[in-house]
């Protein structure tokens, strides 16, 4: 199939982008929505052009780092799907197909379609983690963990840090992440000591970093690649509400 | 106390506030709406039901008064300051923007917002301070403040009572989202209510707002004369 292309082109931070326009001819639809860009890029390589700049590690849809909207869509059409794992059938001779970077604020461009997402890292930082002193190896059941606790803990852990619930917020919002993050370890007896804590900072961390506020609209469950339900806010919302009134500082 | 500020100047806390408020302004919409509908039952009914308002023990209107300043103004400070960080957090925009599944209405509450506190200081200039569109003072034949005929007259002129439809219609919209948004914010999602949360407040909200445009469209036909 033959596409027309509109890829936002974009030096750094500092300078102004655009969109430009390149066909892509002869693509056939079992190759990836990364294959297909590849292939553009070798036709820039052999023209002496700049090759687009774009994310990628696994290409298995594990890793997050493929990041780029696609049509307006945060990893393109198909849902629970990364951009990585996208496959051309899902477009069709003649399409047109823009694809521009995450936009916000919190996310700054380094080049065309590549984003610093650091500002997830310092999130993280901020309590997404358990302090375990060491010692012995404890006994893997030792524990117990409800059966559902340990599901929606799972369901929680899938995030995989790709920043397409931002993109995708009509409010550049983080939430969907951030809640992911309190959630999976607030729902497991690893995560209490630290609880309350937590979901301050982490909140806190996020305020900081210039995310805007979430207004319900469910665009992030949408945009998921790993399917992350909204419920997990709702439940950022009460742990938050919790802590803030009941932490002792 | 630092952290009271803290925490209400947070994203969570302020979005804590626009659902409190904005329970508290849905609460009091369905209230003030089944009042209004004594117009329905004559001007005895009406005057009778707005003395007792006035009336009230324990200076309770006044303390209904200074609570519904307080809903409002907290309800619309934060609207402007979860909107702006909103605004803030995406400098440049979409070439190509798309929406999955956002509702229109979720997707314009700062608008619909601003039109109904339009409509909220035009009606308090209309029918409390009666500083616009007021003939007065009218008294009814018991001496007491002819608030039937005053919403009548006023209901009579078209631009006026087509305002207040369009502002009815878009507190419906306005809370068509709002009415379900405000139990996420304040963290109750559970499957097992979820059907009821989402459609139950909202359905109430249109049903509330339609009883409102019933009024305006009542004087207008001459059901209420
Ligand atoms: C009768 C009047 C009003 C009622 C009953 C009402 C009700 C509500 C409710 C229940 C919410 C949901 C809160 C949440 O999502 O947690 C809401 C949100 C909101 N309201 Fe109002 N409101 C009214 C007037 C206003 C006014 C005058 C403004 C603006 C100046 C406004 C702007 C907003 C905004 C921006 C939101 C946030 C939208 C979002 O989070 O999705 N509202 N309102
Ligand atoms: S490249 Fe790893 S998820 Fe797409």
């Amino acid at each position: 199939m033959n596409l027309t292309l509109h890829v936002w082109r974009q030096n750094g931070s500092k300078t102004s982008g655009k969109l430009v326009t390149y066909n892509a001819n002869n693509v056939s639809e079992d190759s990836s929505f990364l294959e297909m860009l590849d292939e553009v890029n070798e036709g820039l390589i052999a023209n002496d052009e700049e090759p687009i700049a774009f994310d990628h590690d696994c290409r298995e849809g594990i890793c997050g780092s493929c990041s780029m909207m696609i049509n307006g869509v945060a990893h393109g059409p198909e849902r629970h799907t990364t951009a990585c794992q996208l496959h051309m059938r899902s477009f069709k001779d003649g399409d047109e197909i823009y694809i521009e970077p995450w936009r916000a604020k919190a996310f700054p461009i380094i080049k065309d379609l590549v984003v610093d997402r650091n500002s997830f890292d310092k999130v993280i930082q901020a309590g997404g983690y358990v302090s375990v002193s060491t010692g012995g190896v404890p006994d893997a059941n030792a524990i117990p963990i409800g059966k559902d606790y340990a599901d929606s803990a799972m369901d929680a852990a899938e995030c995989i840090g790709c920043g397409a619930c931002v993109a995708s917020c009509k409010n550049a919002s983080a939430m969907l992440f951030v809640a992911a993050k309190v959630s999976h370890l607030a729902l497991l007896p690893q995560g209490q000591p630290e609880r309350k804590n937590r979901v301050l900072n982490m909140v806190k961390t996020m305020d900081d970093a210039g995310f805007g506020n979430c207004t319900n609209q469910y665009e992030c469950e949408a945009a998921c690649p790993k399917g992350i339900s909204v419920e997990f806010i709702a439940k950022m919302n009460r742990d938050f509400l919790k802590a803030g009134l009941a932490s002792k500082d | 106390m630092v952290w009271i500020g803290q925490f209400f100047n947070s994203s969570l806390g302020a979005k804590y506030l626009m659902a409190l408020t904005g329970a508290g302004a849905y609460l009091f919409l369905i209230g003030h709406i089944l009042g209004n509908l004594n117009m329905f039952l004559g001007a005895d009914a009406m005057n009778s039901y707005a003395l007792t308002l006035k009336t009230l023990p324990f200076g309770a209107l006044w303390i209904a008064r200074i609570g519904l300043v307080f809903v409002f103004g907290i309800h619309i400070l934060m609207a402007i300051k979860l909107t702006r960080a909103n605004k803030s957090a995406r400098p440049v925009s979409y070439s190509k923007p798309s929406t999955v599944q956002a509702s229109l209405a979720s997707r314009t509450m700062p608008l619909t917002g601003l039109v109904v506190l339009a409509f909220l200081i035009f009606h308090l200039a209309h029918f409390t301070w009666r500083i616009v569109a007021y003939d007065g003072p009218l008294i009814d034949t018991s001496g007491r403040d002819d608030v039937y005929t005053m919403v009548l007259q006023g209901f009579q002129q078209p631009v006026i009572s087509m305002f207040y439809m369009l502002a009815m219609l878009l507190v419906g919209f306005h809370l068509s989202h709002g009415a379900k948004s405000m139990f996420q914010t304040l963290g109750l999602n559970n499957k097992k209510y979820n059907l009821l949360i989402t459609t139950a407040p909202p359905l109430l909200g249109w049903v509330v707002a339609l009883l409102g445009v019933s009024i305006p469209i009542a004087v207008l036909v001459g059901i209420i004369s």
